[in-house]
C-alpha cells in the first residue's frame, strides 16, 4: 500500500448520506467519522437507519448521495465485494454463517482472499492441501484463542446462539480487515455470553482495530466505546464521546421515557 | 494439530483405490454382451450425471440444457470423425465448442434465478437440438451421422466392448476426481459458501458471478465429454437422442443419486439403467418409450417433493440426524444405570 499524500485521519469517513425507499426517507445527510483503531459506537432507537447505515457503507445497498471512504480511499458505490476486498469486515444483524460448512470452515472462508483459488489447482488437488492446511490451522488459532478450539469441527447448528454470533464475529476479523462493522452483536445473547462477547470485543479492539458497533444495549457499548454517533430517524442527532453524548439533550429527547442514556 | 481438511483427503485415497480396482474387474466378472453393455451404459450416465450434479447441486443452477452440451459433444466427435480426423480432435473440439457456448450463453443468462435460468437453459437447448436437426449439411439433419470411428492410442483401438469399458470408466474416474478435489478445494468451500448465504461470502469478498460461471462452463464441458465417448461407442447418432426424454433421464439421475453426494452421480447412473433396462420393460410390456417418461416424470416428482436434494443425500443426512439424535440419548441417559426400555425405543 502506498500512502496518500494527504493526511488521512479518519478510519472510514461517511459524508452526506442520503438513502431513500420509495418515499420513506431512511437516512437523511448523514455524516459519520471513525478515527483509526476506535471504537465507534453508533446508536439510535428502532429503525432510525443504522443498518441501513451499515449496509450503504459495506456496499450492500447504494446511497442516492453522499460519499465513504476507507482510510482516504472513495469506496462510494462500489459493490459489496469490491468493499470487501478493500478492507472492509462486517457481520449482520441476523446471523449469516455457512450452515453447511464446519465452523473452522467458516472462519477459514475469511482467509481465502489471501488463498490461490485458482480453478486448475481445484480441479487437479495439486499443491492446494499445503496452503489449506496452513490456513486452516490459522482459522484454527483464531477459534482457540476464543475457547472456540472444540467446536472447529462441529457444525454451526451444534453450537449454542452465542457461540455462533461469536464465530460470525471471529470470521469478519479473520480476514484482517481494516475497519469491522458490527451489527447488534449482543442481542439475543444470554448475560454470560453477553459478558464473554464484552472480553471478546475489548480484546479485538486492543489490537488496534477500528470497530463500529451498533448495540441496543447502552452500558455494554458505552463501556467499550471511543466516540459515539447518534442517528434518530435518519438523521445525525449527536456525535462525540460517551460522555458528551449521554449528557446531550437531543440524545434524551430521542430516548424519551427514559431518564438517560445511560439506562436506556 | 492435525487439520481435518488433510484427514479427509486421506480418506478419500483409500474409497479412491478400491473404485480402480472395481473398475478393473468389471467387464472380467461380468463377461457376457449384454452385461457389458449395461456397465458401460451406467459408465456414461455416471459422466452425464456428474456434469448436471455440477451445474444444479454445486452451482445451484436449474439447468435445463445439460441435454444440448452433451450432444455438442457428441456431434463434434461425430463431424471431426467422418471427416477423416482423430478422434481424440473430436473430443477436443466438443470440449471447446461446449465451453465457449457455456461462457457465452452463461455470461448474461447467469444473472436469472431459479425458473427464468430453467426457463433460459431450456432455450438453449433447443436452439441447438435445432441447430443439430436441420443444420443438414453439417449434421446429416434428422438422419443423424453414421459411421463415428472409435477413439485408439496408437494401434490399440477401443473398439470390442471391453476396452470401451475401461476407456469410458477411466474417464469417469477422472470427472469424479475433479468433483471430490472441486468439493474439498478452496473453489467448492466457496460453492458451498454461497448456497449457504451470499450475503456473507460478498461480505467477504468472494465474486458469485465469477463462480456460477466457472461451474456451468465445467459441467458442460464434463458433460460434452460424455457426449464424445456416447457418439463413438453408438457409432451412429440422431439429434432426437438428446431430446427431452434424455434430459429427464439425467434429472432423475441425479434426483435419485443427489444433488451434492460425490458418488452420487455413480449411483443415479446405476439406478436409471437399471429402471430402463430391467423394470420398465417389464411393467410396460413392450411400449417401453412412452411409459418410461411417464414413469421417470413421476420419480422426478415425488423426488423434488419429498427429498429435494436427491434420495441419496436425503437418505445420508436423515441417518446423520438419527443417528446423532440416538447419540445424544444415550450421552443424556448414561448416568442412570439402568434404563427404561421404553426410552430405548423412543431413541
Ligand atoms: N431494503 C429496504 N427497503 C425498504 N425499506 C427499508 C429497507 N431497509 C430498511 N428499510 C426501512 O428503513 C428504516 C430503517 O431501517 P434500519 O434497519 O436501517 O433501522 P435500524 O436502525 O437498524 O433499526 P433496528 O434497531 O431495529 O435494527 C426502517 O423503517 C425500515 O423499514
Ligand atoms: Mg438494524
Amino acid at each position: 500500500m502506498s500512502a496518500p499524500s494527504v493526511l488521512v485521519d479518519a478510519a472510514l469517513e461517511v459524508h452526506g448520506i442520503t438513502k431513500s425507499f420509495g418515499g420513506n426517507h431512511v437516512l437523511r445527510n448523514v455524516d459519520m467519522s471513525v478515527s483509526p483503531g476506535s471504537l465507534h459506537f453508533l446508536i439510535g432507537p428502532n429503525g432510525a437507519g443504522k443498518t441501513t447505515l451499515f449496509n450503504v457503507i459495506s456496499g450492500f445497498i447504494r446511497a442516492d448521495a453522499g460519499t465513504v471512504s476507507l482510510f482516504g480511499s472513495d469506496v462510494t458505490g462500489e459493490r459489496a465485494r469490491k468493499v470487501a476486498r478493500q478492507g472492509l469486515a462486517r457481520t449482520f444483524q441476523n446471523l449469516q454463517l455457512f450452515a453447511s460448512l464446519t465452523v473452522a470452515e467458516n472462519v477459514l472462508m475469511a482467509l481465502h482472499g489471501q488463498m490461490k483459488g485458482g480453478l486448475p489447482r481445484a480441479m487437479t488437488g495439486l499443491f492446494v492441501s499445503r496452503e489449506e492446511n496452513r490456513e486452516y490451522e490459522r482459522a484454527y488459532e483464531w477459534l482457540d484463542r476464543f475457547g472456540l478450539a472444540k467446536y472447529a469441527s462441529s457444525m454451526p447448528s451444534d453450537l449454542s446462539y452465542g457461540d455462533r454470533r461469536l464465530v460470525e464475529i471471529i470470521r469478519a476479523f479473520a480476514s484482517q480487515p481494516k475497519v469491522v462493522l458490527l451489527d447488534e452483536p449482543a442481542a439475543g445473547l444470554g448475560l454470560s455470553a453477553r459478558a464473554n462477547l464484552f472480553d471478546v470485543l475489548k480484546e479485538l479492539h486492543a489490537g488496534n482495530m477500528t470497530i463500529v458497533l451498533i448495540e441496543h444495549d447502552m452500558k455494554f457499548g458505552m463501556a467499550l466505546a471511543d466516540e459515539v454517533t447518534v442517528l434518530d430517524v435518519g438523521t445525525r442527532i449527536a456525535h462525540g464521546t460517551p460522555a458528551q453524548v449521554q449528557k446531550d439533550d437531543a440524545v434524551i429527547a430521542a430516548y424519551l421515557g427514559k431518564r438517560s442514556v445511560a439506562d436506556a | 494439530m492435525k487439520s481435518p481438511l488433510m484427514t479427509k483427503r486421506r480418506n478419500q485415497h483409500f474409497i479412491w483405490l478400491g473404485a480402480v480396482v472395481v473398475v478393473a474387474v468389471l467387464p472380467l466378472v461380468f463377461g457376457d454382451g449384454y452385461s457389458q453393455t449395461v456397465i458401460l451404459t451406467i459408465g456414461l450416465y455416471a459422466i452425464f450425471g456428474i456434469g448436471l450434479q455440477l451445474t444444479m447441486g454445486t452451482g445451484g443452477i436449474l439447468n435445463m440444457g445439460h441435454a444440448a452440451f452433451i450432444g455438442i459433444g457428441a456431434y463434434s466427435s461425430a463431424i471431426v470423425t467422418t471427416k477423416g480426423g482423430n478422434p481424440w480432435v473430436g473430443m477436443l473440439v466438443g470440449i471447446v465448442v461446449a465451453g465457449v457456448l457455456a461462457f457465452v450463453v452463461g455470461l448474461p443468462i447467469l444473472r436469472l434465478r431459479s425458473l427464468y435460468l430453467a426457463i433460459a437453459t431450456l432455450c438453449v437447448a433447443l436452439a441447438v437440438t435445432n441447430v443439430l436437426g436441420f443444420w443438414t449439411a453439417l449434421t446429416g439433419g434428422q438422419n443423424g451421422v453414421t459411421g463415428i470411428v472409435p477413439f485408439s492410442i496408437g494401434d490399440f483401438s477401443f473398439i470390442d466392448l471391453p476396452s470401451q469399458i475401461y476407456l469410458i470408466w477411466g474417464f469417469l474416474l477422472v470427472a469424479v476426481l475433479i468433483r471430490i478435489n472441486l468439493r474439498y478445494s478452496v473453489v467448492g468451500r466457496e460453492f458451498e459458501a454461497i448456497k449457504d448465504s451470499d450475503l456473507a461470502t460478498s461480505s467477504l469478498g468472494i465474486n458469485h458471478g465469477a463462480r456460477r460461471l466457472q461451474i456451468f462452463v465445467i459441467g458442460s464441458v464434463i458433460g460434452a465429454v460424455g457426449g464424445s465417448l456416447y457418439a463413438t461407442y453408438l457409432s451412429a447418432i440422431t439429434p432426437d437422442l438428446f431430446g427431452f426424454p434424455f434430459l429427464i433421464q439425467i434429472f432423475v439421475l441425479v434426483a435419485l443419486g443427489g444433488m451434492v453426494s460425490l458418488w452420487g452421480a455413480p449411483i443415479g447412473a446405476i439406478a436409471v439403467v437399471c429402471l430402463h433396462e430391467f423394470v420398465i420393460p417389464v411393467i410396460s410390456g413392450g411400449n417401453a418409450g412412452p411409459v418410461e417418461i411417464v414413469i421417470f416424470g413421476v420419480i422426478l416428482v415425488i423426488v423434488m417433493i419429498f427429498a429435494p436434494n436427491g434420495l441419496t443425500d436425503q437418505v445420508v443426512s436423515t441417518t446423520r440426524r438419527l443417528v446423532k439424535i440416538a447419540r445424544r440419548r444415550r450421552n443424556h441417559d448414561e448416568p442412570s444405570s439402568v434404563t427404561p426400555a421404553s426410552k430405548k425405543v423412543a431413541a
